[in-house]
């Protein structure tokens, strides 16, 4: 069981304070997917960094609790962290994974340190052994062990970043935008990749701006705006029964192969080190009232295992 | 296997070009012909360089030749014709011998010095003369000498540069070691105190020229605390035995050493830290963290490791440039290295001697640069291709 609980990330630059994540809370039992969305800097990747504890500075993780099988991984100290969480348990395909690969090192070299920073190598034979067991399962052939990264396409680095997160069997992945710069047809591929993991039992929190692909995959739903949770519930109620109006612009927003009038949310995200009053959304909300400028909106449950920030709910 | 193979087929060839020349041609060649045939494209790419290096050689004689024709060769025939009227007229009984044919003489003997340095003749007729010369540092010089007499180049350049080295290459490599470690103990703690010290330590190090620090530290600890000699190598005359001959060599070094430690160790310091913190930001460091890696290894395998080729460079690049010494720095402390020579060659128009010298750093920069090709194909697999 992963509960997030209350999370704050907040970034001290020179401008002031952005609270880049600001009291997100979610639960995911193990087997279970959870799909978070929104638009760019809504703090979606951000909080993916704060769970696996790498916000670098000058941002910081500020309050809230990452209860792994409940115990606080926010409290353990780096190195014990490091070593028994890390990729161990919580692990991550990032953002531009195409990058993730040092390029004076061929692929099998990367699978080695991996495990050798767990206590987990046993020999050079067994390591490849293990290399090679792992690309054949993000059907990549042996030979590309002894790649470098330059001799990969951007597909293939995928997969090796996705065969490097599965190394050590964690409970959870977190995929962040795993598909974003890749050509449709491996969008595809690597979608269908998830969906196998995921049925052999692996938790996969899925970071993505494209809403077709998180309702793909998620059996769970969390919509981020500026910072904060705007809805969060079982997938299959949120998308069939939206409740915010950013979910449900954002709905409108994402294309469908039935055709149909493609909508776009008008103005772009607030700053986030001086957000709105109220609501963040209400600059932006076509049902914005004086209560929304002036209260911030709770989350309450609006049906059963579906909750929504919003004062017209 | 093969890279064994190839590597001492390398070194062999190398020290045979020095010692035995037509035995090393063979052996470049089965080089050669190995390497055309295991891996064409690599063996064609490095022999390219080869080829590129000859040309910048061959260009930087041609026009440092082609410069001593014109105007410098006017300066020094009447360099020439002064010097001898001022030889004939220091002996009087030459004079009253000649009586009125000593302007004839004076410039028969002008004429005579003239032609033996080819100075009657365009710079193009002089270049073949001069470029098979050259290649084998066999050139005379015209005026300077080495200590033991000698006038081939090739004796009195291999006369100053030891002492070059002694303290320019010693000094390089301190201000490389320390410079180094500074920027990297910066670019590991970005931001912090330590950083911001190092930062501004290293600016002001780099902003001050080496010779003008060198007066104010004559001016200090020579004529004003009179703690150190304010120039030469040695005392004169320098001491017999040899410890007391090392000790006095270290204490007339101590100086200009500092001085150049001084003025360079900031350079380093800030162009390792602005690599460094440039190769933290990279996504694979970022990567590399979130797979559990300790910081130790981060550091050495995805910062060091991949920072390694500009880093190199520099430190390849400054052992080169520390071979040719500072031709002011010389001067201010008066050491009788590379930079001094010049100096000397310049002043009295021996051109035999500037050629030579600056045939041999254009030689050793190239070569460095050859090296840095066959470093870089080592070092970072996207350059093998």
């Amino acid at each position: 069981m992963l509960e997030v609980r209350d999370l704050k990330v907040y970034y001290y630059t020179k401008k002031g304070v952005a609270r880049a994540v600001d009291g997100v809370s979610f639960s995911l039992k193990r087997g279970e997917s959870l799909g978070i969305a929104g638009e760019s800097g809504c703090g979606k990747s951000t909080t993916g960094m704060a769970i696996m504890r790498l916000v670098e500075r000058p941002g910081r993780i500020v309050g809230g609790e990452v209860l792994l099988d409940g115990t606080d991984v926010l409290k353990m100290d780096e190195e014990s962290f490091r070593r028994e969480v890390r990729w161990r348990r919580i692990s991550m395909v990032f953002q531009g994974a195409m990058n993730s690969l040092t390029p004076v090192y061929t692929v099998y070299q990367h699978f080695k340190e991996t495990l050798k920073a767990h206590g987990a190598y046993a020999g050079e034979e067994e390591a490849r052994e293990i290399t090679v067991k792992m690309l054949r399962m993000v059907s990549l052939p042996p030979e590309v062990a002894d790649r470098y990264p330059h001799q990969l396409s951007g597909g293939q680095k995928q997969r090796v970043a996705i065969a490097l997160a599965l190394l050590l069997s964690p409970e959870y992945v977190i995929a962040d935008e795993p598909t974003t710069a890749l050509d449709v047809i491996v969008q595809a591929q690597i979608i269908n990749l998830l969906k196998e993991l995921q049925e052999k039992g692996m938790s996969i929190i899925l970071i993505s701006h494209d809403l077709g692909v998180i309702s793909a995959l998620s059996d769970k739903l969390l919509i981020m705006y500026a910072g904060k949770a705007v809805e969060y519930g079982s997938a299959e109620k949120v998308l069939r029964n939206p409740a915010h109006p950013y979910t449900k612009m954002l709905l409108e927003a994402t294309p469908r192969v039935s055709g149909g009038e493609l909508r776009w949310i008008p103005g772009s995200p607030p700053d986030l080190t001086n957000p709105p009053s109220g609501c963040r959304f209400h600059p932006r909300c076509p049902l914005a009232k004086e209560v929304c400028r002036e209260e911030e909106p709770k989350m309450v449950e609006v049906e059963n295992g579906h909750w929504a920030a919003c004062h017209f709910t | 296997m093969l890279k064994f193979v190839v590597l001492s087929l390398l070194l062999i060839a190398s020290i045979l070009t020095f010692l035995n020349p037509p035995l090393a041609a063979v052996a470049w060649l089965a080089l050669v012909a190995l390497g055309l045939k295991k891996d064409r494209a690599l063996t064609l790419k490095i022999l390219t360089r080869v080829a590129n290096a000859a040309l910048v050689l061959l260009a930087v004689l041609v026009i440092t030749v082609a410069m001593f024709g014109g105007t410098i060769a006017e300066i020094k025939k009447e360099m020439i014709i002064s010097e001898v009227k001022r030889w004939v007229m220091s002996q009087p009984q030459l004079v009253q011998k000649l009586g009125p044919k000593v302007k004839e003489f004076i410039a028969q003997q002008a004429e005579r010095l003239i032609k033996a340095e080819g100075l009657d003749r365009p710079w193009y007729e002089n270049l073949p003369y001069y470029l098979s010369t050259v290649v084998t540092l066999e050139l005379r010089s015209q005026v300077l000498r080495s200590n033991t007499g000698s006038q081939l180049v090739r004796d009195i350049t291999m006369e100053r540069l030891p002492r070059t080295v002694l303290l320019f290459t010693t000094a390089t490599i301190i201000s490389a070691v320390a410079g180094i470690l500074l920027g990297l103990v910066a670019a590991r703690k970005r931001g912090s105190f330590v950083d911001k010290f190092v930062t501004f330590a290293a600016l002001i190090s780099a902003s001050f020229p080496m010779w003008w620090i060198g007066m104010i530290m004559i001016q200090i600890f020579s004529y004003g605390l009179n703690l150190f000699p304010s120039g030469g190598m040695t005392s004169v005359p320098p001491p017999k035995e040899l410890l007391a001959y090392l000790s006095d060599l270290l204490y007339h070094m101590a100086l200009p050493l500092t001085t150049i430690v001084l003025v360079s160790f900031g350079g380093w310091a800030y162009v390792t830290r602005s690599i460094l913190v440039g190769a933290t930001k990279e996504d694979y460091v970022l990567a590399a963290k979130a797979r559990g890696l300790a910081e130790r290894v981060i550091l050495l395998r995805h910062v060091l490791r991949p920072s390694l080729p500009p880093i190199l460079t520099m430190i390849a690049l400054s052992l080169v440039a520390s071979l040719t010494g500072a031709i002011i720095t010389e001067i201010v402390f008066n050491w009788p290295g590379m930079g001094l020579l010049y100096w000397e060659a310049i002043e009295t128009l021996d051109v035999p001697v500037i050629l030579g010298l600056t045939y041999v750093f254009t030689l050793v920069f190239v070569i460095a640069m050859l090296i840095l090709d066959i470093l870089y194909i080592i070092l970072d697999p996207r350059v093998r291709g």
